[in-house]
């Protein structure tokens, strides 16, 4: 039996896992510390105007993924 | 009289809670598993949204959230995106679940394992080990449940009676509607939670500031204490890999009773429909977050964080606004609680008590529901009456075990070669690191242990799989029924009897 992973198997599948990749890593380390100011954004520290962006995106991203039948 | 009207509000909504969750169950058989345990899979979206995202709301977020952001500042704020990324494991992992369920009739991931692993005793180990971390989460929304209800009675209702009178109501309408009441009284009480949070926390704000932006409050935070808004934060514990490794050893864990919740689902889509809309669910903390900001100018010398919030709302708020912060406190610490007994009973009967004594599935199901007794009245009542200073480290131990049990998923959806030696031997290699780091020596280089205990778990996980023999093709193909050519194409076809370990 060969030790093969699962991976996507279209191009859709794979834009899907790129997409989701960049959204998890938008919450993290590489992006955060660039976001790391006391600036004030509509009203908010911009690192809480940045979790609201990426519930937001978090919620577009995974939309249009169902509307391409990307199914993970 | 008008000092008890906060108190009588929150008494009136565990009563629409009884009522409803009650009602939830009627003109069905409770007696059959499918039933009580995943509500005949006919949870749609709706309520399989309000069903997550309440039960990912707890107590925490009207008590402990507000307190993290008057003590910390931002840092709190790796709580809202890790919530928020738990929607993508759902979108990925639920509807996968769901089929897996649907087909082989599996209820709890402990079914799953035994399923995947040819292995009924690491299914029942990892059912038990994973409930230390259930239980000890809902002991402590009972803890929770028992302040709130303390607070609102000024101090009438001790915290023991507190414990007794929520465990009661949970108990009435869990035993007869099962996950359908948890469907329902969630749903209920996650429009209570969207609706208090945004209300009181507006309410704060126009008080503090005289209107309703958030601005003038963030303005003054960052002219007096600059160093809440970044991090590390004020108290300067929170740096970008403990933001980052937190986030991710959360984004990976999956509850039991996250698991059992997706069973529910009416249709694989109603899961993904959910789960993709779930992440909207958690804007509901960000007003609780500003009150503990708030909190920061009104009270610079709380002696415990937790309570700034409940502080604020018996110090100034009109009683009806009080009422519904507790009620909707309540809720939050109620609706986490109830999913963790619920899962617990249900998987110790069907991953644990079942095999032990070979139940019929008639018997295990009849005596499923009467565990929420025992479990309520001699696990989660006592240690939440008595508050053990080691509570915290059982916590910890638990969470850690969730997290570890990752590899064990990956070789269920990604990596048909894992088997049950590889499993087992990165569980418990990852579990004693992660305790290791999270009791003794906490979180080295600012990395969170749960992840240290993966940089064990899966390299331990790969390499014993590839030393022992996989599971069998039957097996493969009913969890990889899509590789199964690719994977058996020049190998010769390998078979294992299942055994135990």
């Amino acid at each position: 039996m060969k030790a093969t992973f699962r991976t996507p198997k279209t191009y859709k599948g794979w834009i899907g896992l790129f997409a989701i990749l960049t959204v998890v890593l938008l919450g993290s380390w590489p992006v955060i510390p660039l976001l790391n100011h006391e600036a004030i954004l509509f009203g908010m520290p911009i690192l809480m105007f940045w979790s609201v962006v990426l519930i937001f995106l978090t919620t577009g991203v995974l939309m249009a993924l169902n509307k391409m039948g990307v199914n993970g | 009289m008008a000092q008890w009207i906060p108190f009588l509000i929150t008494v009136s909504y565990m009563v629409i809670a009884v009522w409803l969750g009650f009602g939830a169950g009627k003109g069905r058989d409770m007696n059959k598993v499918e039933e009580w345990g995943v509500a005949g899979r006919s949870l749609g979206p709706i309520v399989m949204y309000l069903l997550v995202g309440a039960g990912g709301i707890s107590a925490y977020t009207f008590m402990g959230a507000p307190g993290w952001a008057y003590s910390k500042g931002v840092p709190v704020l790796y709580v809202v995106i890790y919530l928020t990324f738990m929607g993508i494991t759902a979108w990925y992992l639920g509807p996968k679940v769901w089929d897996l369920g649907a087909k082989y009739n599996h209820v709890t991931q402990g079914a799953a394992i035994t399923h995947r692993y040819e292995s009924p005793a690491l299914g029942a180990l990892s059912s038990f080990v994973t409930s230390i971390g259930v239980l000890a989460y809902a002991v402590l929304q009972t803890t929770g449940s028992a302040y709130i209800l303390n607070v609102m009675s000024h101090g009438k209702i001790p915290v023991w009676l507190g414990v007794i009178l929520s465990l009661a109501v949970i108990s009435i309408y869990l035993f007869r509607s099962g996950l359908r009441a948890i469907g329902i009284t969630n749903a209920f009480q996650g429009a209570l939670m969207f609706v208090v949070s945004w209300a009181f926390g507006l309410w704060v704000v126009k008080q503090f500031t005289g209107g309703y932006s958030f601005g003038p409050v963030f303005e003054r935070v960052r002219e007096e204490a600059p160093q809440f808004l970044t991090l590390p934060g004020n108290l300067g514990d929170m740096g970008f890999a403990f933001w980052t490794t937190s986030i991710l050893i959360s984004m990976v864990s999956v509850w039991q009773t996250h698991w059992i919740q997706w069973m529910g689902a009416n249709t694989r889509k109603s899961i993904r429909t959910a789960a993709t809309m779930l992440p909207t669910y958690y804007i509901v903390c960000i007003p609780m977050l500003v009150v503990g900001f708030i909190g920061i100018f009104v009270y610079p010398s709380l002696a415990k964080a937790d309570t700034v919030a409940i502080q604020m709302a018996m110090d100034n708020m009109p009683v009806l606004l009080a009422g519904l912060l507790g009620a909707g406190t309540l809720a939050a610490a109620m609706s986490s609680s109830e999913p963790c007994i619920h899962s617990t009973a249900l998987s110790y009967s069907k991953d644990i008590l079942q095999p032990i004594f070979k139940l019929t599935d008639d018997k295990a199901g009849k005596m499923t529901r009467w565990l929420i007794f025992p479990i309520m009245g001699l696990i989660v009542a006592p240690i939440s009456i008595m508050q053990p200073a080691s509570l915290v480290y059982i916590l910890l131990i638990g969470y850690g075990f969730i997290g570890q049990a990752f590899p064990a998923l990956v070789g269920m959806f990604f990596w048909p070669r894992a088997t049950k030696q590889g499993a087992f031997w990165g569980l418990a290699a990852g579990f004693v690191v992660t305790l290791i780091f999270s009791v003794w020596f906490p979180h080295p280089l600012g990395i969170h242990a749960g992840i240290w205990g993966l940089f064990v778990n899966l390299p331990i996980f790969f390499i014993v799989s590839l030393m022992t023999e996989p599971v069998s093709k039957k097996t493969v193909e009913d969890f990889f029924p899509d590789m199964v050519d690719e994977l058996y194409e020049e190998a010769p076809e390998t078979t294992t009897k299942p055994v135990s370990i």
